[in-house]
């Protein structure tokens, strides 16, 4: 129930693939292997609360906040992992 | 945007204006009592969607929404004939709308409001108007509902508190009610109550913002036990609507919905509303 520590060094897009891959699977209770990164978040058998969570740990462990649309628009971990690197990268951040 | 849940021919029709927030399929046990059930999806329509995950009014009113409803509706073919329109939360401000703007002969023969908050003189809020103490006890009622579970968080306990501390406490009793996954952290509450309160003050401002007129159609409005108002008078129905009359039904704003005494209820009604198909042939 902690607040999760923000990463020191900002995660690469690698980390932010494996961190949703670890999360996905954990929730799902299925090896972290078997979660497909280019499926789209609305075909993983995950409900919209809990999807929400997710979302709000992944600001968390990033320390700061994603747009309200991102998922909709990066709907994949492989996508969303590369729209949040490119951005930080970019100074959108 | 419209989905039949339930069709049989023998049944009145009924269509039913939701709103989101939870699934259509909360209406499941409903079209099962009913036999027939068309049901307005608004989350269907891109832009309403949107504003649930943003916050952004893009340009959307009640009016907008009732008039891609109505077309809708045309399109396939379900406004003639006896009829009855419901609609749940801001989807029953919808479903006044819609009466609003259908030709006399397409009018359902009545309206049922399940706990819809009138868009009348002395019932329109804006975001101001709320406090942590108020909504976060919505906030349980929906986490609760949405989950498919219970949580047993009376408003007294919130009394005093702010945000932050409030949530910690929805926290703690989600996880132990089994509500919520024992790992949950505050951050993906606190995401969750974002995104609800979005919902809520989209439907608030979209609510306020809606001019309405005299009512042309009958209408009952239902509201549970633990509505999201506690007022004595309907909600401000009244002010729009001489043909009034006000069910009581358990549950609170979400729990209603599945709630098998407001189903039956809901059913019952609609049954003396509504001659069957085959009465009215017989007739």
């Amino acid at each position: 129930m902690s607040e999760q520590v923000v990463t020191q060094r900002p995660p690469t897009e690698p980390e932010v693939w494996q961190w949703l891959v670890d999360k996905i699977a954990h929730r799902l209770g299925v090896p972290a292997q078997q979660v497909d990164v280019h499926r789209y978040f609305d075909e993983f058998d995950l409900d919209s609360t809990e999807a929400l969570v997710l979302s709000g740990e992944l600001e968390s462990w990033l320390g700061f906040e994603l747009e309200t649309t991102a998922l909709w628009y990066h709907p994949t971990i492989a996508e969303l992992s590369a729209h949040i690197v490119a951005k930080r990268d970019g100074g959108g951040l | 945007m419209i989905r039949t849940l339930a069709e049989c021919p023998s049944a009145p029709r009924v269509v039913l204006v939701h709103p989101g927030a939870l699934p259509a399929t909360v209406h499941q046990d409903l079209a099962a009592a009913l036999g027939t059930l068309h049901v307005v999806d608004l989350e269907q329509l891109p832009a309403y969607r949107r504003m649930m995950v943003t916050g952004e009014q893009d340009g959307l009113s009640v009016a907008g929404l009732a008039e891609s409803a109505a077309e809708q509706l045309r399109a396939a073919g379900l406004l003639h004939g006896p009829w009855l329109l419901a609609g749940w939360s801001v989807g029953g401000v919808v479903g006044y709308a819609l009466t609003e703007l259908l030709a006399e002969h397409q009018l359902p023969a009545h309206l049922v409001l399940l706990d819809s908050i009138a868009p009348a003189r002395g019932y329109r809020r804006s975001r101001e108007d709320f406090t942590a103490e108020v909504l976060l006890p919505w906030f349980v009622t929906y986490l609760a509902a949405k989950r498919g579970g219970r949580l047993s968080l009376p408003g007294k306990r919130f009394r005093g508190m702010d945000t932050e501390t409030g949530l910690r406490l929805v926290l703690a009793a989600g996880i132990d009610s089994g509500l919520l996954w024992p790992d949950t952290t505050l951050a993906g509450l606190r995401k969750v109550y974002e995104v609800y309160l979005h919902g809520l003050f989209r439907n608030v401002g979209l609510t306020s913002a809606h001019r309405a007129g005299a009512a042309r159609v009958p209408i009952t409005l239902v509201r549970p036990e633990n509505g999201l108002i506690d007022t004595a008078d309907p909600l401000g129905w009244q002010r729009l609507a001489t043909d009034l009359r006000v069910l009581r039904c358990p549950g609170d704003h979400y729990s209603m919905l599945r709630d098998p005494v407001t189903v039956a209820l809901v059913a019952r009604l609609t049954r003396q509303l509504l001659p069957t198909p085959m009465t009215a042939r017989s007739a």
